[in-house]
């Protein structure tokens, strides 16, 4: 090995040990100019190129040139690694304490009553039902002589009914709705009407305000079976697979045959609880086939056409589904109960609906 | 498929234009996805004659021609080799479009040429550009090309549904157009030598030398005794022709004038018949995969062209005329939708014709000029010796009609459906023929197109038709019958049509109606309408025919939900949830005093709710004409127990009553805030609501629901804080108001903190939102171009006023003028503030440059300057 080989070969290791020993990408920068810049060693020793005999020039020149690109090599290395340390670091270093909570505007909550409204609502309308609406504000026509409910009927005393003049007065039920529909619209009707009604009683389980809805089908051919299992249907979406429901007979004015609609208490599942006091059964609402009297105020031929209706109140499915103990808390509107209801599913947990 | 216009009125008398047409077909399940009038670009040529030729002076290879149109004469360079004087060729004159070039006025190697003689490839009639087309010598020289040709026609591409076997030919279409017009079917008579005559379609005409009894009794006028009479005299002397019937006893005159036209002619008999047994074998040794097949013979045919109405035929249908031979099978699969196939007969091995499954591997060269390997799931039609067709799907390149055929085997035949598809598929092989057979051809029609094919070809190649035919076809399908109850139609369709339309309907399709009892009219089922299985099959066809749109209506839509209203509340319900709120519901009443601590005037129209006789407590009193009271009742309540940072809405009705009979209703929307902007987060410091905060919450609602263009006023509601509340108007109506409640209004209701509020009215917003749904606008393929602008502004003038007036300078460019700064203090003069926008320049048209910008930036500046007395800072 002649001497300039020599040199070479000890430059390069001492430049490697360097360019090692190099902590940050900011000192490797300084290694690299000092054994690759333009005074470095190594370009010094190709200004001996000119001395050398002609002949060892281009292998000399070419071993010079090998050197640089090993050092070279070792730089880039070096800095690959440093680079990757860094980046390392930086990670750590702006590692985020994920469980910290997003910064976003708290959601509010619609009111219960409009969760469970909204809730029986489209329920019914992928059963097939429109919704009706009718005036809070009605005559009594409206709300008890189309309904087939008689002048002397208890239900018309004041003790009951809001006033507002002799012959105008606030709705005791959606019942109304039904028959504004029927005197305007011909059959197939399939209705809901959800709404206010107003009575005048106040205490744990009854609000001078109130919502009910009410469900009204005519057409050609309805019959009780119809009915029946219409009712149940629905009384299974709305509480769930397991909720059987009953009929009891009873009286309405405007239902012929007329039955009060029961559910399987929902928080016991029949086995009896305080809830339903034990009978495991709840009292839901009202239900019957249309009275003919009704149709033929509206205009509609009991021989020809059927129908059935059926109502609740809405405030009960509120607390039964929402397991809410007292009517008042509906109406007091905190926010600490209004924010404990703030996910509508949109169908009863455990009932056909997939996914 | 194809359906040519002039051919289809062979077999029907249409009084239809093709427009009409058209419908008629889409109509009836066969849906016209496309419409082309052959020889409408034909009319633009014109026979000329080619006056004088003399040699092109600079080009050897072009000539030039003095051509006469009938009215002018014109130079044409032509560079065709046959183009020569006196011819009559079809001109394209200066203006005329060929494909997407059109004929201009030219010079060809110095000289000027007018127009262009055409080759037939130019013209779109074949792949012929072997020199330019030469007319008729009798052709009138002037008249277009479309009239001479006789090229005009009107070509239907239709969709036939995958079920409707029977409508992939010509008659198959007309006889559902007959059946849907009311008009007969009009067949083609196939006469076959006088060996065998029948019809196509329903009835049929009877051999008075083969009938039975029973199908004689079908003649009008002939019974039972007749029939036997008929038959005694058949036995016992036998026919010559029908004449000799009034030999048998109690037939006259009379009788044979009305049973002639059921019979068949008898054709003249030739002296010698050579059998078709003589000359050819067949062996199906596969009847599942083929249930019929049949072999005629033709000896001694003349293959040549076709003659002009043939090819036309063909070209109009898309198809390419080959030899008379090949077109006349083409003919017949699309007149009557039966494939058919011609072989070589002297390329036959042995004169044995088997049908079979390819050997495993087993080479065959198809027409297509591929070879393929064959499976033995695959079905040949063989010689002795190789495959000479794939059944059903392509024909032999080893046995097919050339020009040096003499002798001619037609083969008609029904292979199974599936077979045919697994073939096509397994070798990627598409013919006319396999889209048929895969979609069932009946049995029967096998030998109605074998004789038509045999007819025709008789006809167009001359040649002797051998008597008899080899007709493999071991298991008969029996004819399905189907049961239809006219009472189940009517109650299915709830549509009136009378027992006898429902049997014309069907007889028209062909279906035959056997018996009737009380309930039911039995029908036997056409052989070509396989798709016919059941009663609701056969309604379909009814109602098909009677039309789907004819049925009348019984449904009317009456609808009673207010869709519009529902899905607006529930939209502005969620958008306020979404936006931190909690709805609220309270009682619907009202205290009376809450009105006066609202400070509402006497004339104010919410002083006219109505009242109750009979309320729970005088507190009460009222049916709620605004949700104020109630809101803040509820506001108060959380704020005692210990919530200070509120959110909340109702959105219910309010009442009013003057003088009416019951009340007005409506629903209206409002919500209060007050407290923290945002309840504590870590990473900021929470901040009072403000103004800015409420209107922000209004500005959401609106454009949630698709308003866009607000205007924003100083409110006079007497609630608010002077001069802290703003109505909100859409199109000039009010929609309700946002603003700071009045501090003493709230110490009426027990409340001390700061609190703001809405009040919207749902009525006016659902009769100010779009009735339409938002449309799509495009997006601009051009950059947007942002400049800020800062100024000071007099107190006087509002960020609205200026917003708008800077956006009126170029309202398609200025898109939009966006407030970023507003900064008041010690360097702002008193009675002032500085205010910074930014103005996004965009243009769909181009990208905009400093050039064009600068200038419409110094107007708005100049516009704001001498409007608002701004300084730009």
């Amino acid at each position: 090995m002649n001497p300039q080989n020599r040199q070479l070969q000890e430059i390069v290791a001492r430049a490697e040990g360097e360019i090692g020993q190099a902590a940050n990408l900011h000192d490797l920068q300084l290694v690299k100019s000092r054994w690759l810049g333009k005074k470095s060693e190594l370009q010094g020793l190709m200004k001996l190129l000119g001395g050398l005999p002609k002949e060892e020039r281009p292998a000399f020149g070419q071993r010079v040139n090998q050197a640089k690109s090993q050092v070279g090599a070792c730089v880039r290395l070096r800095e690959e690694t440093l680079k990757e340390a860094d980046y390392l670091r930086t990670l750590e270093e702006r590692r985020l304490d994920i469980t910290m909570p997003g910064r976003r505007r708290q959601a509010g909550a619609l009111h219960p009553i409009t969760l469970a409204t909204r809730f029986i609502e489209d329920v019914c309308i992928s059963m097939g039902f429109e919704v009706a609406e009718g005036p809070d504000i009605e005559d009594e026509y409206h709300n008890f002589d189309a309904l087939n409910t008689p002048d002397d009927h208890p239900a018309r005393d004041l003790s009951d009914t809001f006033y507002i003049e002799d012959d105008v007065l606030l709705r005791t039920q959606t019942s109304t709705v039904q028959i504004r529909v029927m005197e305007t619209h011909k059959p197939p009707i399939r209705i809901i009407a959800p709404g206010r009604c107003y009575r005048n009683d106040n205490d744990a389980s009854h609000s001078p305000v109130f919502s009910q809805l009410e469900a009204l089908v005519v057409d050609k051919g309805v019959t009780f079976a119809d009915f029946r299992d219409t009712v149940d249907i629905f009384t299974k979406r709305v509480f769930g697979e397991q909720i059987e429901s009953r009929f009891r007979p009873h009286f309405f004015p405007f239902t012929e045959p007329s039955a009060e609609l029961d559910i399987l208490c929902s928080a016991c599942k029949g086995s009896g609880c305080n809830v339903c006091k034990g009978s495991g059964w709840l009292e839901l609402g009202g239900a019957g086939m249309v009275d003919p009297n009704v149709f033929r105020a509206c205009g509609i031929d009991p021989e020809v056409y059927s129908g059935y209706a059926f109502g609740f109140g809405i405030e009960r499915v509120a607390m039964l589904l929402l397991g809410i103990p007292d009517m008042r808390m509906l109406f007091e509107n905190d926010v600490r109960m209004l924010r404990q209801f703030r996910s509508y599913k949109g169908v009863h947990q455990g009932s056909g609906a997939s996914s | 498929m194809k359906i040519s216009y002039s051919w289809l009125k062979e077999y029907i008398d249409l009084a239809l234009t093709p427009e009409e047409l058209q419908e008629r077909l889409t109509f009836s399940g066969i849906e016209v996805e496309a419409v082309e009038r052959l020889g409408e670009h034909l009319g633009q040529f014109i026979a000329a004659r080619i006056q004088s030729k003399e040699p092109h002076p600079n080009a050897d290879r072009l000539s030039v021609c003095q051509v006469f149109d009938g009215a002018q004469e014109f130079q044409v360079v032509c560079g065709a080799p046959n183009c020569a004087a006196g011819q009559i060729v079809p001109l394209a004159p200066v203006g005329a479009q060929l494909g997407d070039f059109v004929i201009k006025k030219a010079k060809l190697r110095g000289i000027e040429s007018f127009g262009m003689i055409c080759s037939e490839k130019e013209l779109g009639l074949s792949d012929n550009q072997d020199g330019i087309m030469v007319l008729p010598e009798d052709t009138p020289v002037g008249q277009s090309l479309a009239d001479v040709l006789k090229l005009r026609d009107v070509v239907f591409e239709v969709e036939i549904t995958p079920n409707r076997a029977d409508l992939l030919g010509m008659i198959g279409v007309a006889r559902d157009l007959a059946a849907q017009l009311g008009k007969p079917l009009k067949l083609p008579e196939i006469d076959v030598g006088g060996a065998r005559v029948m019809r196509y379609g329903y009835g049929r005409k009877l051999d008075l030398r083969t009938a039975d009894e029973k199908q004689l009794q079908t003649i009008p006028d002939i019974g039972p005794r007749r029939a036997n009479y008929i038959a005694e005299y058949r036995r016992t002397t036998g026919f010559e022709n029908p004449e000799s019937l009034l030999r048998v006893d109690k037939i006259g005159r009379k009788v044979l004038a009305a049973a002639q036209g059921s019979f068949l002619p008898f054709g003249e008999v030739q002296e010698v018949w050579q059998s078709i047994h003589e000359v050819l074998k067949l062996d199906n040794r596969d009847p599942e995969r083929c249930p019929r097949y049949t072999a005629r013979f033709i000896r001694n045919v003349t293959v040549g062209p076709s003659p002009e109405w043939l090819q036309d035929r063909l070209r109009a249908v898309g198809l390419r005329p080959i030899n008379n031979i090949v077109d006349v099978t083409n003919f017949v699969m699309y007149e009557m939708g039966h494939p058919l196939h011609a072989f070589d007969y002297d390329l036959v091995a042995d004169k044995t014709i088997v049908v079979r499954r390819a050997d495993e591997g087993e080479e065959f060269s198809a027409l297509d000029g591929e070879t393929y390997k064959l499976a033995t799931d695959d079905l040949v039609i063989a010689d002795a010796q190789k495959p000479i067709a794939l059944a059903g799907v392509i024909g032999g390149e080893n046995s097919h009609i050339t020009s040096a055929t003499r002798d001619v085997v037609i083969e008609s035949a029904s292979f199974l459906y599936s077979g045919v598809r697994r073939t096509s598929g397994r070798h990627k092989i598409f013919t006319d023929s396999a889209f048929r057979f895969e979609r069932d051809m009946s049995d029967q029609s096998a030998m109605l197109a074998s004789e038509r094919c045999a007819q025709l070809l008789i006809e167009v190649a001359g040649g002797t038709l051998y008597s008899g035919v080899l007709d493999s076809w071991p298991s008969k399908p029996q004819p399905h019958c189907v049961s239809l109850r006219p009472e189940r139609v009517r109650a299915f369709l709830a549509v009136d049509i009378p027992d006898r339309r429902l049997i014309r309907y069907l007889e028209a399709l062909g279906c035959r109606l056997l018996s009737r009892d009380e309930a039911a009219l039995n029908f036997e089922m056409p052989y070509w309408r396989k798709d016919l299985t059941r009663e609701i099959d056969l309604i379909e066809e009814i109602i098909r025919l009677h039309g789907y749109n004819n049925v009348p209506r019984q449904t009317v839509d009456q609808e009673i939900m207010d869709r519009v209203g529902f899905v607006l509340r529930r939209v502005l319900a969620d958008g306020l949830v979404a936006d931190g709120f909690f709805e609220v519901v309270n009682w619907a009443f009202c205290d009376p005093e809450a009105l006066d601590w609202l400070n509402l005037a006497d004339e104010d129209r919410r002083r006219f709710a109505p009242r109750l006789l009979n309320p729970v407590g005088a507190r009460f009193a009222l049916m709620q004409p605004t949700l104020l009271p109630g809101l803040l009742k509820c506001l108060s309540y959380n704020v005692n127990h210990g919530n200070r940072d509120l959110r909340l809405f109702e959105m219910t009705k309010v009442f009013f009553r003057q003088d009416m009979h019951l009340a007005e209703e409506e629903y209206c929307l409002s919500g209060l805030i007050c407290g923290n902007r945002e309840s504590v987060h870590w990473d900021g410091d929470p901040a009072p609501v403000d103004f800015f905060d409420m209107r922000g919450v209004v500005e959401g609602l609106l454009e949630h629901i698709g308003i866009e263009d607000a205007e924003w006023s100083v409110s006079q509601e007497p609630f608010y804080m002077q001069g802290m509340a703003a109505d909100i108007a859409i199109g000039g109506v009010t929609v309700g108001s946002v603003g700071r409640l009045d501090t003493k209004v709230l110490e009426r209701f027990g409340i001390e903190t700061p609190v703001f509020a809405f009040d919207l009215s749902v009525k006016a917003l659902r009769q100010s939102q779009p009735s339409s749904h938002e449309e799509f606008r495009p997006i601009s393929k051009y950059p947007p171009v942002l400049r800020d602008i800062s100024f000071t502004l007099d107190r006087r003038f509002s960020v609205e006023e200026v917003t708008k007036a800077m956006r009126a300078v170029q309202p398609d460019i200025i898109r939009e003028v966006r407030l970023f700064d507003q900064f008041t203090g010690k360097q702002i003069a008193a009675g002032k503030r500085s205010l910074s926008f930014g103005l996004h320049f965009h243009s769909d048209a181009k990208t905009l440059t400093d050039d064009y910008i600068d200038p419409l930036f110094a107007r708005v500046v100049k516009r704001l300057e001498q409007a608002f007395e701004i300084e730009m800072r």
